[in-house]
């Protein structure tokens, strides 16, 4: 059978320094007309190198295609040259392609009109007045209404998941048989990134054009793709139909992947399983399995017999490159420990932080005087406490606020109304200087462990800032036992304190930001959006530790995260926040199994779950529009215009939070 | 002693980076070039600059005297020689004066921002309005002349350059995760000032410092050539362009031997300067 697009045995290497990276090697994948295929990897597993190999949109020197066949149709697309004119006929023509941030990759100096019509008018044969036409026709199809008054806007004037629209709707102007999907949804909040993949799925199955989504999100590749090819460094590690997959993993990474991420519908006692870190690596790397020093499962074959190929497993058209087989990985499991964590804290009854009422406004500004012309309640009228010892998690798309409640909390942002008691301490009444002694016992870890570490300082030193600044220690010797004792706590080597931090991964990063915090003896810590950075197999590390750690220690947390597989893993107490509002508070399980908000339940079943079975069961709730913007907060009911169940008062009248009991606080006019 | 082996490792790096260009390294060459003459004028030049011998004035160049006399009888080349520790020391000096206040100027606004920092920008915009020459010469008349004015005078016109730099640097990084991580850890506002934002601001600083000393010097020259630079009998190259002028078309040498070693030195400093902002700016790194 001939397939749409088959590529074997492509290879592609960069040089960089004079050290040349093979950043993928080997790689053989097929799609056929109108299928749905998913690339899962992490960052730097080659997924998107290769697809740009495909359209020759590698930038040599110091990249380089080594060799392999790319066959579109029966045409060898890797014998054309880069830019001669058979490539640009494929590049929009045959294959469109969607990138991953919607932000940058559409032109800002052009109006959204001309850059859809460009590549109708140089694919087709139509005129510009038909081009137009057929422009709206796409903005149509892809649900941007008042098509024919928009085309003329440009691109600052959508919203991040209408500029995704847009790209999808310029990867389809040229009738192509393929769409190349390059993680289209990442930099999309969770109800927008539905929207987006139900659209792209609809608009491709319409055209019977096939889809080709790359992205490290299992859930999503659950949901939406008939077969799956799993990539680790640069090398297919396993390929197969999805439900095969996800029913019998038969790699071992594969199987690491699924064991370290949390499902929405997990248990609550699950313990997420790591991959382990690289240990052990091999003298003669090149020729071992790539996953080898991570893997839990090696044996002698594995070091002595070089490089596994794919081979079918069980199912038809499954296939693995791992020596060992399922049944033997099987085997192997049951030995290992049990995933069931122990919960062994005992949350205090007495709260160790409130908030009443916080309110917050940013001025905005205008004109030459700066004066003042308006605001933006950023936060509005929040209120909810913590209990000493439990972690609450507060959950929101992103411009719900829940950033400004942690940097409130933390007074980096200084002008709010309201109350903040910590502890009974008022903090918003404190004086800068009175405050900066209270300071070490709250403390934060933050989203980005790459901005959030002076690049300047050694880890070290870092680490043991706030001993010095608050002479936490007497001596230098005890300075130096407890900065070695902070690095052991979060699991890295004392001996690495003199180090900088571009010298740790993204992980040990974070994990420095964590011994950071952790330096002062704090007994809050507010983690906001801390995993959201790393990478698939790197989150349930730092997940697992923050869970140890609050046992070890008994921190309390408050977790703020967009992504509620996560915080429902996490949290004991969670706050749904939209617009500034926080519209449902309620005990963890009690969330999941009894949602009341119409938000709420739209966000759960936004989340895919990373299971096909599950997924084919689930309803399916698609907000209509976006996360409205703050300046034109809609009267009435923050959530008014987006709710599927709306109603007249809702729109005129501000819903107020009332107790449903078990500790289920909802802000709906629906229950009152 | 892992910090030590990094560091160097660092600087092997950075010098390899920076010499990737060749002309950098001829750059570099002509500075140092200067520099080595500078530091040994009294163990390279042939004669005594100051050593007048009017039998020899105007005379041509000769074997003992390679250059030429000036009026005075004078040794040209000796004078050029010392005249380069002359225009490297007000260089550095001047520049070392704008860069330190214009550093703290703008560390403190751009911090402190608000009233303070509108202030300091407004006066920094007043200054830099004024004419460069019309500038210095108006210092000029409140200092009186001599080395150590002329570098206060030098130093004080191009501190706008420094804040307006600093400024926007430390707006950069001010509201960062990590000066936010620090302010969370309870330190004081000093410490976040000098132990932290001062560091990472410092690159495209070194840029610019670079750069200056190479404007600097040429305009010492035009300051001496105007009069206003150094006092007489000190060697400098400005005011030897300014003696010799008057004989351009009878004794060229006068007039172009200084001038030709101006060129050469800023020349010399601005590739310098050019070479380390390709290295040091991270969105250029790459592209060479």
């Amino acid at each position: 059978m001939k397939h749409l697009l088959q590529v074997d045995n492509l290879s592609v290497s960069f040089c960089i320094d004079e050290t040349v990276i093979k950043a993928v090697n080997d790689v053989s994948y097929y799609i056929d007309q109108g299928e749905t295929v998913g690339i899962v990897g992490e960052s730097g597993s080659g997924k998107s190198v290769s697809q740009l190999a495909v359209l020759q949109l590698i930038q040599t020197p110091p990249g380089s295609i080594d060799g392999g066949k790319v066959m579109l149709e029966g045409e060898n697309l890797l014998e054309y040259p880069a830019n001669g004119p058979e490539m640009r006929r494929v590049r929009g023509g045959k294959i469109g392609m969607v990138f991953q941030e919607p932000m940058t990759s559409l032109n800002p100096v052009k109006t959204i009109g001309s850059q859809i019509m460009e590549p109708i008018m140089i694919h087709t044969n139509l005129n510009e007045k038909e081009a137009m036409e057929r422009a709206v026709e796409l903005l149509r199809l892809v649900g941007i209404p008042d098509a024919e008054k928009r085309l003329k806007e440009y691109p600052h004037q959508f919203s991040g998941g209408m500029r995704q629209r847009i790209m999808i709707a310029i990867a389809m102007a040229g009738n192509p048989k393929l769409i190349i999907a390059d993680e289209p949804t990442t930099a999309l909040d969770v109800t927008t990134q539905a929207q987006i993949l139900e659209l792209l799925k609809s608009v491709t199955v319409r055209n019977n054009t096939a889809l080709l989504i790359i992205t490290h999100n299992l859930g999503i590749v659950a949901r939406y793709a008939q077969r799956i090819y799993v990539m680790y460094a640069g090398r297919i590690v396993e390929s197969g139909r999805t439900e095969d997959i996800f029913a019998h993993p038969s790699h071992p990474y594969t199987r690491g992947l699924l064991n370290a991420i949390p499902r929405l519908d997990d248990r609550k006692d699950r313990k997420l399983q790591p991959i382990d870190p690289p240990s052990g690596i091999p003298e003669n790397i090149d020729n071992c399995c790539p996953f080898l020093p991570r893997c839990r499962y090696k044996c002698d074959r594995c070091y002595n017999e070089g490089i596994p190929a794919l081979k079918q497993t069980a199912e038809e058209g499954h296939f693995s490159a791992c020596y060992l087989s399922r049944e033997e990985l099987d085997e192997m499991d049951k030995n290992k420990e049990k995933s069931i964590r122990i919960d062994c804290r005992k949350p205090a009854e007495d709260n160790i932080l409130e908030i009443k009422k916080l309110t917050v406004r940013f001025p905005i500004k205008r004109g030459i005087l700066q004066r003042k012309i308006g605001e933006i309640i950023a936060v509005d009228n929040v209120s909810f406490s913590i209990k000493r010892g439990e972690t609450f998690g507060l959950v929101g798309e992103s411009g719900c606020g829940k950033t400004t409640v942690a940097r409130s909390i933390l007074r980096l942002i200084t002008d709010c109304e309201g109350d903040i008691i910590f502890n009974s301490l008022y903090l918003n009444r404190m004086k800068e200087s009175e405050l900066r002694r209270h300071r070490r016992k709250i403390q934060m870890i933050f989203q980005d462990p790459y901005s959030s570490l002076n690049p300047r300082k050694s880890a070290g030193s870092l680490v043991g800032e706030s001993l010095k600044i608050h002479k936490l220690v007497s001596s230098r010797q005890e300075y130096e036992r407890r900065v070695d004792e902070l690095f052991s706590l979060v699991g890295l080597s004392p001996s690495w304190k003199n180090r900088v931090p571009h010298e740790f991964s993204g992980g040990q990063r974070q994990r420095l930001g964590i011994a950071r915090a952790l330096s002062t003896n704090p007994e809050l810590i507010v983690c906001d959006e801390p995993i959201s950075a790393l990478d698939v197999s790197i989150q349930a590390q730092i997940i697992n530790l923050l869970e140890d750690l609050q046992q070890k220690l008994g921190l309390t947390y408050l977790f703020i995260a967009h992504d509620l597989s996560v915080v429902k893993h996490i949290s004991d107490t969670i706050g749904v926040m939209y617009l500034g509002n926080i519209v449902e508070i309620a005990p963890c399980e009690e969330l999941y199994e009894n949602p009341m908000h119409p938000y709420t339940k739209a966000l759960l079943a936004a989340v895919p779950i990373p299971d096909p079975v599950v997924e084919k069961e689930r309803e399916r709730i698609i907000l209509k529009g976006e996360v409205v913007s703050l300046i034109n907060r809609p009267s009435g009911c923050c959530f008014c215009d987006r709710c599927p169940e709306v109603t007249d008062i809702c729109r005129k009248q501000a819903p107020t939070a009332k107790d449903h009991g078990n500790g289920h606080y909802v802000a709906c006019h629906k229950f009152d | 002693m892992s910090e030590i082996k990094h560091y160097l490792t660092g600087v092997r790096k950075f010098f390899k980076r920076l010499f990737a260009r060749r002309i950098v390294i001829f750059g570099a060459v002509i500075v140092a070039f200067f520099i080595f003459v500078a530091l040994f004028a009294p163990l390279i030049s042939p004669h005594d600059p100051y050593k007048q011998d009017l039998k020899l004035s105007f005379a041509g160049p000769s074997r003992e005297y390679p250059l030429g006399n000036d009026e005075l009888g004078r040794d040209i080349l000796s004078r050029l020689i010392y005249g380069a520790r002359t225009s490297l020391s007000i260089g550095f000096v001047a520049v070392l004066i704008s860069a330190g206040c214009g550093i703290i100027l703008g560390l403190v606004a751009g911090y402190v921002g608000g009233a303070v920092n509108t202030i300091i920008s407004r006066v920094m915009d007043a200054l830099m309005s004024i004419p460069p020459i019309m500038l210095s010469l108006g210092l000029g008349i409140i200092f009186g002349s001599g080395m150590t004015s002329l570098m206060i005078i030098l130093g004080l016109s191009t501190i706008p350059t420094y804040t307006r730099l600093m400024c926007a640097q430390v707006l950069a990084i001010r509201n960062s995760d990590y000066i936010n991580a620090e302010r969370v850890l309870g330190a004081s506002n000093i410490r976040i000032m000098f132990s932290h934002i001062l560091p990472n601001c410092l690159s495209p600083i070194l840029v610019l410092f670079t750069m200056n000393i190479g404007g600097t010097i040429l305009a010492e020259a035009s300051l001496s050539f105007l009069g206003v630079g150094v006092k007489p009998p000190m060697a400098s190259w400005g005011a030897m362009v300014n003696e010799g002028y008057n004989r351009l078309i009878t004794n060229p040498v006068f007039a172009l031997a200084p001038g030709i070693c101006i060129m050469l030195l800023v020349l010399g400093f601005n590739i310098l300067g050019d070479g380390l902002r390709d290295v040091l700016d991270p969105r250029l790194r790459g592209s060479i």
